[in-house]
């Protein structure tokens, strides 16, 4: 969340990331759920006979997109919290 | 294939089903198996953080749904981190909190079947001083990984990886908050 050299960041780069990091977070939050949705599937499929082991056993749940996005999420809390502490300007 | 023969491969169907970590009810981490007690002898913390921190927020983590699989809850988390800051002799009086901790659950990283399980839990620590500078941020990575010989049953095997991921990354937050140098100032 924090990173070296972020204090000597510019009020523009600080939010040109702020806003990028938004966008990357709201798109990892929809593949997290798409990811959610298809575990639920597989979980359904689990019941199946022969198949449902290998529905199950293809479940993801390695939570990829939820650290990433909620990791997003955090460096924005970091970079608001700079850009006010340098008085930018939203 | 006679009856017999059935019987007997539905019996070790269901016994690579419950080692591989198919079968049994998921249960919810316990508390007391997170917590991070300190060793004699250990590097110290600095000596403001003594009697000083305390858990503000604890945020992401997830109920365990008994049909799914074992989770860390914020309340399990935040009962653990706080029993450890006691064990560590860093708790301040209720009044007297001058290095607010607060923690975001990212995410564990889980398994969906195995015999050895690692699950790594990704955790933000963020430690604030009494004039809400930051003193510490950190997000740590944290594997730990529970092997059959820990427990037969997946479930209980996942929740064993669970509680020692999140040990694990408690006792590297504490290694971190021992090399912090918080301002003098901050201790109040």
């Amino acid at each position: 969340m924090s990173q070296p050299g972020d204090e000597n960041l510019s009020c523009e780069t600080l939010k040109q990331e702020i806003e990028k990091n938004t966008a990357a977070a709201e798109d990892f939050v929809k593949r997290d759920q798409r990811v959610r949705d298809g575990n639920v599937a597989k979980g359904v499929g689990g019941a199946i006979p022969a198949i449902g082991i290998l529905l199950i056993g293809s479940t993801d749940l390695s939570n990829k997109e939820q650290i990433q996005g909620r990791a997003l999420v955090d460096r924005d809390e970091r970079l608001a919290y700079l850009s006010k502490q340098k008085n930018c300007a939203n | 294939m006679n009856a017999r023969q059935s019987r007997t491969a539905i019996s070790a169907f269901s016994i690579m089903l419950a080692a591989s970590g198919l079968a049994g009810c998921a249960s919810a981490a316990k508390p007391e198996a997170m917590i991070v007690n300190t060793q004699p002898g250990a590097k110290p913390f600095p000596q403001s953080f003594a009697h000083a921190m305390c858990v503000r927020n604890v945020a992401g983590g997830e109920k365990t749904n008994a049909l799914w699989v074992s989770k860390v809850d914020n309340d399990g988390f935040r009962s653990a981190l706080n029993s450890s800051l006691g064990a560590a002799g860093l708790t301040a009086a209720s009044d007297g909190c001058a290095y607010p901790i607060d923690v975001n659950l990212l995410g564990l990283s889980q398994p969906a079947i195995g015999f050895d399980m690692t699950v790594t839990a990704h955790v933000n620590y963020k430690v604030y001083d009494s004039k809400a500078q930051p003193v510490l941020l950190e997000t740590i990575d944290s594997p730990f990984t529970a092997t059959v010989g820990d427990a037969f049953v997946g479930a209980e095997r996942l929740r064993l990886a669970n509680e020692g991921a999140i040990r694990t990354s408690i006792q590297s937050f504490f290694d971190k908050l021992k090399d912090a140098k918080p301002a003098v100032t901050a201790a109040q």
